[in-house]
């Protein structure tokens, strides 16, 4: 029964969703409040419906449900109880499920925690995302449907997908989710103002944390994805460029772009219509990358949903949102007052800077995502575009923003003095220069892309830290009131440099590892050693070993310097007979910020040595770490008091009334 | 009844909150846009002193900043001014119409829930988890995977325990768990000696691994069964079932018909090797009603082929007699006929929901059609055929291949008459 109340529910927040659609809007346009006032309650009552929808099926899967359809094909009775729960959006249904629930989660916040907004704006934001929600709903339910049921249920379910039985994996979807699903929020404020034809000003200060969330969110989610890539894929890279990758970074590129241009217009209401078409475009791409995991246009480990009929539903909701988004802006985005100027050298400057060269990044790896489905379609040619593309499109955009990070916080509003900043900025070109000339000579003068980016890196760090201290006074007012005054600067301060100084961390990793890599390719046998980056690598012994659902091969490594043993590591490959599948399981040592990295490989015809792959990676972990940074800088900036808004005191409006009176 | 009461009680609910502000008699008044574009503006102001105060801007980046927002601020307030003058001529929607819109609610959202419910819910049907699964056989499955596991144990201390692999090896194949099933019977023959029950099982075992598809592999085990004992039934009913998985139609048909008569009448099979039988004469072009025991003189001449593991005709045999039936016979031998036919439509059923939700599969199709015709439901074989061409766009390769399938079996293509 429980199955079917949450199958219901599901039914019913479709008929809410739909009633949200229609009479919020209504209100709004003619100043309705009761109409509008349904808004908040039906956005509110329809995630508490999708919730207990979710909860049926987590339900399901916990107690090994078979008789529903969907708990059967993606997992089993003798899973770990953990994977039991994850089961539940490790596959094509349930993650379209969690989609919605995150969906109508925002929109209970925001129904929730918008009181402060002009009733009419708040009215317009949440029947726009009850459009999208009713869409994503008919979409479940039609085509996707999670409760599907089986009479009388088998005795044992098919399992899940081995590959994604993975911490990391599991949280990955909901992360990530989190983040393409918090820029809708974005998106309907940008349609509700179209709608509306005026931008208030609480707009922007309400754009801005939002879309905050949704990036601190898919940073996190992409971080996680890469890494995961990197330790369970076993082929030692952290990127591939693989379109779902590219699915998921196309939206934090025009994020990015998004999250610093609501900044121009909410510290100086320029730049408005250019954001409402940033918020457009950024959730486009979120459900662009929805369509191109969710409909299996790809074939990898993500796509594991083939069916066509899905993929063409999703594709009528992406062309409706964007199209219609599209359309509406054209119409409507002329009726919408223009913002302040500025000159072109200022901090708005600067951010219109970063927004062309994001926007342009991000329609690099479109591009670079989209063209070979395009040509396989129209000339059914199968071509894969990789990393040398990237790195020759993607690399020249984004170099020049990067040397201007640390410029952008050092230009004043409205006009700036580049000579003044650049000034400013001698301490973080001196260290730059210092490890330029560093890396040069202990590289002998050969490497010099290497010490160029090794000096980017430091660059941007040292740039970005640059400000709060400038901020702090520490020069000018000495220790201690530079003290108390860094202590008093806003926190959104500190979140600007965090986040930026993450990017430099991440890009430090990233040069370290793409130029100092040690690889090694060998066939080793128990007893053998490998040389790699002045570490031995000893191969003690391989055995087979039972697992919960799989058979492992497992194989003992001891690591060495000197002689002396530093660790021991376990590299395997796992077996899973319901699926007939072979995961493998990386041997990783973490020394420092750098790792020693060994997979295995096929063994031997006569079974007596093993392919093992093994790699130094200096700072690799850098690169993951590098996008905490980042998303803990966001979470600061979330946190700065100033963004509240208070709502209009009734006071105002009663003397305003005898005023006009 | 519970189910319904709840859903009905999920739906007044969600009615009655979003009815409610509806219902109210005045409007609240609303603050305008433009009051809240100054109080935004106002704590702007506020920041900005706040920033010169702290000392993180100066004085005159402030001043311009203040200049501003002041000016913004004015224009704010004057629209707000001019906009609480015009209050009273707001138009908003009279209460009647306002009604309407509650009464629309009260009747869209039950009446659309429960269509759409009716069309994709299934009610009536309980949870059945796991555990209450279980429950009815509380006498059999008693702890049963705690006694596998206190099995497995001793043997991994004694593993030449030629008995504990007898008695485990049955278990294993009716847990589903077919790969350690065929390793069991292995131990247990190479241990024990041979035997006509352990060679049938590992055969059933190999057959369930790949999902019921007598392989190779299998057949040579059977082989080997009926050369220990040649009256051991079960292996000569994989055997037969291979002939008619493998489409041949001649020697299942003699494989069936052979069984049939030495079955008891008893025999859990009974019903799947007349399902076969028919299936097999149909082929032929026979009449289905022909004797049993008709062709029995052809049986000498190929009953040793299958033995040999030569005998390879494609792993495949797609479309064949294969597939969910052939997986729950191997599964189900030791179940009750009851118990065991309840198992086959269930499994035939699943084949048919997945069809449902993923149309495009022609084997599946074919299977279903198959499946359906072997078990004597002709209506249902009409029907899936029936879906099956209304899966496939006209003249694909799809719909050519169902349509040439169903020529194959003898089904008439009357898709329109009973579909529609």
């Amino acid at each position: 029964m429980i199955v079917e109340i949450g199958h219901f529910a599901l039914v019913l927040s479709l008929s809410v969703a739909l009633v949200q659609s229609v009479l919020p809007a209504l209100g709004a346009r003619r100043g309705d409040e009761r109409l509008m006032e349904t808004g908040t309650i039906a956005a509110t009552g329809g995630f508490l419906l999708i919730a207990i929808a979710f909860a049926a099926l987590m339900t399901a899967y916990v107690t090994s449900d078979f008789s529903v359809l969907n708990v059967f094909e993606n997992s089993n009775s003798q899973q770990p109880l953990l994977y039991k729960f994850t089961s539940t959006w490790g596959n094509h249904e349930g993650s379209m499920l969690l989609w919605v629930l995150i969906l109508a989660f925002f929109g209970a916040l925001v129904a929730l925690f918008g009181r402060d907004l002009p009733a009419s704006l708040k009215a317009n934001v949440l029947s726009v995302q009850a459009w999208i929600l009713t869409s994503f709903l008919l979409f479940i339910l039609l085509t996707s449907n999670p409760f599907q049921r089986l009479d009388p249920a088998p005795m044992e379910g098919q399992d899940l997908n081995p590959v994604l039985q993975d911490i990391g994996l599991a949280i990955h979807p909901p992360l990530l989710y989190l983040g393409y699903v918090g820029f809708s929020v974005a998106f309907s404020f940008a349609i509700a103002a179209l709608i509306d034809g005026r931008i208030d000003a609480a707009w922007a200060r309400w754009v801005r944390p939002w879309t905050l969330i949704a990036w601190i969110f898919l940073t996190l989610g992409i971080a996680m994805g890469s890494y995961w890539a990197y330790y369970e894929l076993g082929w030692g890279g952290w990127w591939f460029w693989d379109p779902v990758e590219n699915a998921s970074f196309m939206p934090w590129l025009a994020g990015t772009a998004l999250l610093h241009s609501a900044l121009v217009m909410e510290k100086r209401s320029a730049l408005k219509i250019w954001t409402i078409l940033l918020a457009i475009l950024t959730f486009s791409l979120s459900l662009l990358g929805t369509f191109l995991v969710r409909s299996g246009v790809l074939t990898s480990v993500h796509a594991f949903a083939t069916d066509p009929t899905r993929g063409v539903f999703i594709l009528c909701i992406l062309g409706l949102f964007i199209g219609g988004a599209l359309c509406l802006f054209a119409w409507r985005a002329s009726a919408l007052e223009g913002g302040g100027l500025f000159a072109p050298i200022s901090r708005e400057g600067a951010l219109v800077f970063n927004n062309l060269f994001l926007t342009t990044a991000a329609a690099t790896v479109l591009v670079g995502t989209l063209y070979p489905l395009i040509l396989e379609v129209l000339a059914g040619k199968k071509i894969s575009v990789g990393a040398p593309f990237f790195d020759l499109t993607f690399g020249p955009v984004m170099l020049p923003l990067l040397f201007a990070v640390p410029f952008g916080p050092l230009l004043g509003w409205k006009r700036g003095d580049l000579l003044g900043a650049a000034q400013r900025l001698y301490f973080a070109a001196g260290s730059a220069l210092a490890v330029l000339i560093g890396v040069l000579a202990y590289t002998g003068g050969t490497r010099i892309l290497t010490a160029f980016g090794f000096a980017l890196a430091f660059w941007i760090l040292a740039g970005s830290l640059t400000d709060l201290f400038l901020r702090a006074a520490f020069l000018r007012a000495g220790w201690r009131t530079g003290v108390s005054r860094l202590l008093g600067l806003p926190r959104s301060a500190f979140g600007t440099t965090l986040a930026h100084f993450g990017l430099g961390v991440t890009l430090l990793g990233i040069v370290s590892v793409s130029s100092f890599q040690g690889e090694l390719i060998t066939t080793m046998a128990p007893g053998q050693t490998a040389e790699i980056a002045g570490y031995t690598l000893a191969f003690d012994r391989i055995e087979q070993r039972p697992g919960s659902n799989f058979e492992a091969q497992a194989a003992a490594f001891s690591i060495r310097r000197g002689g002396v043993v530093e660790a021991n590591i376990e590299s395997s490959k796992r077996f899973f007979p319901a699926r007939q599948m072979t995961t493998t399981e990386s041997g990783i040592w973490t020394h420092g910020f750098s790792q020693l990295y060994v997979s295995l490989g096929d063994p031997s015809p006569d079974n007596r040595s093993i392919v093992v792959r093994i790699w130094w990676k200096p700072l690799v972990t850098l690169i993951w770490l590098g996008a905490v940074v980042m998303a803990a800088g966001g979470l600061l900036s979330l946190a700065d008091r100033r963004l509240r808004v208070g709502a209009p005191a009734r006071r105002s409006r009663a003397q305003a009334a005898p005023a006009g009176a | 009844m519970v189910f319904w009461i709840v859903a009905a009680a999920m739906t007044a609910a969600a009615i009655l909150a979003i009815v409610w502000p509806l219902l109210r008699r005045g409007q609240a008044e609303v603050d305008t846009a433009a009051d809240h574009d100054v109080e935004v503006y106002l704590s702007q102001l506020r920041e900005l002193d706040g920033d010169v105060a702290r000392g993180t801007m100066a004085e005159a980046e402030a001043a311009s900043a203040r200049a501003e927002v002041g000016r913004r601020l004015l224009r704010a307030s004057e629209k707000a001014r001019r906009e609480a003058l015009t209050d009273g001529t707001r138009r908003s929607f009279r209460r009647p119409a306002v009604l309407a819109a509650a009464a629309g609610v009260a009747v869209l959202l039950p009446g659309l829930s429960f269509a759409l419910y009716e069309t994709v819910g299934a009610p009536a049907l309980p949870d059945q988890p796991l555990a209450f699964r279980q429950q009815p056989k509380p006498q059999d499955d008693f702890d049963l995977a705690g006694l596998v596991g206190k099995a497995e144990a001793r043997l991994k201390e004694n593993p030449k325990d030629g008995n504990g692999w007898d008695v485990l090896a049955p278990i294993y194949l009716r847990m589903n768990r077919p790969e350690d099933a065929a390793e069991a019977f292995r131990k247990a023959i190479a241990l024990n000696g041979e035997s006509a029950a352990r060679f049938g099982g590992l055969g059933e075992a190999l057959t369930d691994a790949a999902s019921g598809e007598v392989t190779d592999a299998a057949k040579a085990a059977f082989a080997k069964a009926l050369a220990i004992n040649p009256a051991y039934l079960p292996a000569k009913f994989f055997l037969a079932l291979d002939a008619s998985q493998e489409q041949r139609a001649a020697d299942a048909e003699t494989r069936w018909s052979a069984l049939i008569s030495e079955s008891p009448p008893d025999a859990p099979w009974l019903k799947i090797a007349e399902a076969g039988l028919a299936d097999a004469r149909q082929r032929l072009g026979k009449p289905a009603a022909a004797t049993a025991v008709g062709d029995a003189a052809t049986v000498g001449g190929e009953a040793a082929a299958p033995g040999g593991a030569a005998v390879a005709e494609g792993e495949g045999s797609p479309g064949g007699f294969e597939g969910p039936d052939a997986a729950t016979v191997a599964a189900a031998s030791q179940m009750a006929a009851g118990d065991r036919q309840a198992m086959i439509e269930g499994m035939v059923a699943q084949l048919a929901a997945r069809l449902k939700q993923h149309p495009d599969d022609v084997e599946g199709w074919k299977r279903l059609i198959r499946s359906y015709t072997v078990l004597g439901k002709t209506d249902e074989a009409q029907t899936a055929l029936a879906d099956a061409r209304k899966a496939f766009p006209e003249a694909s390769a799809g719909a050519r291949e169902i349509a040439a399938f169903a020529a194959e079996i003898g089904l008439p293509g009357k898709e329109e008459a009973t579909s529609r």
